[in-house]
């Protein structure tokens, strides 16, 4: 990629790429077996330099990453969430749409001994004793997302029709996110890494990814106490944002301690960073859509808007993550090439 | 505000708990059921769909709307004489693509077909391409909306209307494709579905259409 700064663009394929072109499987596997996930990373980065290396991706040589994940699924699985595991996608929690009592009888959860973190502190003890450290971290959630995990989509009549409810239910979610943050983060010194390989992992990043679906106002009653309650505990603080962020960029601006924020595609890049200001650390998303359908002037044309729209271009990045099987080798090396050529950074 | 005017903006703005005893009031005053429903309480939901498709209001002042519309018609369903039932635009098998588990934004979609007056069978998450046929057939579907968030979906959907179209059910049997990873270009012009919607608000658009029902 050569000596001349330029505005970084990260790349991250879905599991269905890896799982279909090289039979690397994110079943259960992959999270259970520490070893197995260590063995599958080096090969993903050593096939990374072999397709990309032309423009800059994956490691010829790649040191045994003792990587620790559990996707998003943590917290859900330890209140009872089933987690579907499959070969070609991340694990997902199927909703509990617990009733409202249900709700109120939750507690905070007893995090050693609760499986699946009971597994994964097992995991980090032999990747410690094996390696000598341990890297990544486990994704808390967002409070929103951990909240629509329990109740169901119901959480959305409730926010209407008893807010107090809410309140309660995302102050456990919030408390429940803290507890796990603070248990794991002294183990492994992140708390980003799984959420984004765009945010410097020591800080904690929260994983918004349901507060595309309501408004400013809603968020400024439902969302903001409790990313407050975060940023002020976990300092700090992050927010990995899902989709547009145009209806909540105001809101965002006022939260404590923030100083990373994701923008998914969609976002008025230009208006957010403005809202938000210089000195936060800035994510731009392009389309996984695109990526796949678009062609490669579609791509160099997204890419180089997104850096018009980011400027200034310090504290300023771009990331492609998402591709799925099918996306075009050469779209990931215009965008590559894109910023390279477009993005410098004077 | 005329009593019918308010039951419009209870819908609206989502007044679950007024709904019923404005809807009694307007039929004790001699209201007709039908026309509460056709003439205000659909006229309603359009109004929340343009709402939802300006971005002014989101997920939950749509869900909420649907919601205080449903508590409306409950008060209304018992009034309506047997044999003249509220009736249905169409039935509409709903699902999401096999491989993906998002289930909101076809969820929504769900709500506004109801709220349209179709009659809708909402099938799932991870449906496979064979459940997605026998479903439209069993049910005797005019339409079937299928649902993808993820671009892993892209496959699936092909191989669903592939299937539809190797089967019994191939044009009588509408397909209308959504969701944040699909585009018409690839839905209707390499696929070969019927329609395809770009959000809720369209999808009840693009199936009135294609089934000749006036906006």
């Amino acid at each position: 990629m050569g000596n001349t700064k330029h505005i970084p663009l990260g790349v991250g394929f879905y599991p269905d790429w890896w799982y279909k072109n090289y039979g690397i499987s994110f079943g259960r596997e992959y999270y259970y077996d520490a070893d197995y996930r260590v063995d599958s990373q080096a090969k993903m980065q050593k096939i990374l330099y072999d397709r990309f290396g032309d423009v800059g991706l994956g490691n010829k040589d790649p040191e045994p990453k003792p990587l620790i994940t559990f996707g998003m699924a943590m917290l859900p699985a330890i209140c009872g969430c089933e987690i579907i595991f499959k070969d070609d996608a991340l694990p997902w929690a199927m909703p509990l749409n617990l009733s409202k009592e249900a709700c109120d009888k939750l507690t905070l959860p007893d995090l050693i001994t609760a499986s699946p973190m009971k597994e994964m502190l097992e995991q980090i003890t032999h990747l410690k004793s094996k390696y000598g450290k341990v890297v990544g971290d486990i994704n808390t959630t967002g409070v929103q997302n951990l909240a629509l995990k329990l109740r169901g989509d119901e959480f959305y009549i409730d926010m209407y029709e008893d807010p107090e409810f809410c309140h309660r239910l995302l102050n456990l979610c919030t408390q429940s996110m803290i507890a796990l943050w603070q248990l794991v983060y002294p183990l492994t010194g992140s708390g980003a890494a799984d959420v984004t390989p765009m945010c410097d992992p020591s800080i904690y990043c929260v994983a918004n990814c349901t507060v595309e679906q309501i408004s400013g106002d809603t968020y400024l009653e439902f969302g903001l106490p409790y990313d407050n309650i975060l940023g002020e505990t976990l300092q700090p603080f992050g927010i990995h944002h899902c989709g547009s962020l145009d209806a909540v960029a105001e809101h965002y601006a006022k939260v404590k301690n923030l100083v990373f924020m994701e923008a998914g595609f969609g976002t008025d890049f230009a208006r957010a960073r403005r809202l938000l200001g210089p000195h936060i650390a800035f994510n731009a998303r392009i389309s996984p859509v695109l990526m796949k359908n678009g062609s490669t002037e579609d791509i160099a044309a997204a890419v180089k808007d997104a850096i018009d729209q980011g400027a200034p271009r310090e504290n300023y990045s771009i990331d492609t993550v998402g591709l799925t099987h099918g996306v075009p080798d050469e779209n990931v090396r215009i965008a590559r090439r894109t910023v390279e050529e477009y993005g410098i950074i004077s | 505000m005329s009593d019918l005017e308010a039951i419009k903006q209870a819908v609206i703005k989502g007044k679950r708990k007024d709904i019923a005893g404005l809807v009694q009031v307007a039929i004790d005053a001699g209201a007709d059921p039908q026309e509460i429903i056709n003439g205000y309480m659909i006229e309603a939901m359009k109004e929340v769909g343009a709402r939802f498709e300006a971005k002014k209001i989101f997920v939950p002042e749509m869900m909420i709307a649907a919601r205080t519309m449903q508590s409306g018609v409950d008060v209304i369903k018992p009034l309506i004489a047997a044999g003249d039932e509220i009736k249905k635009i169409g039935t509409v098998v709903m699902g999401t693509v096999f491989g993906d588990l998002h289930d909101i934004g076809k969820n929504l979609v769900v709500l506004l077909l109801e709220s349209s007056g179709f009659e809708v069978i909402n099938i799932g998450e991870n449906v496979t391409s064979e459940d997605f046929v026998e479903k439209a057939r069993e049910l005797k579907a005019d339409v079937v909306g299928m649902s993808s968030l993820l671009t892993t979906g892209d496959p699936h959907l092909k191989s669903t209307i592939e299937a539809f179209k190797k089967s019994d059910l191939n044009g009588k049997v509408k397909l209308v494709c959504g969701g944040a990873a699909v585009t018409k270009k690839f839905a209707v012009d390499e696929c070969g579905a019927d329609g395809y919607a770009t959000d809720a608000v369209d999808a009840v658009r693009v199936m009135k259409q294609l089934l000749e029902i006036a906006a």
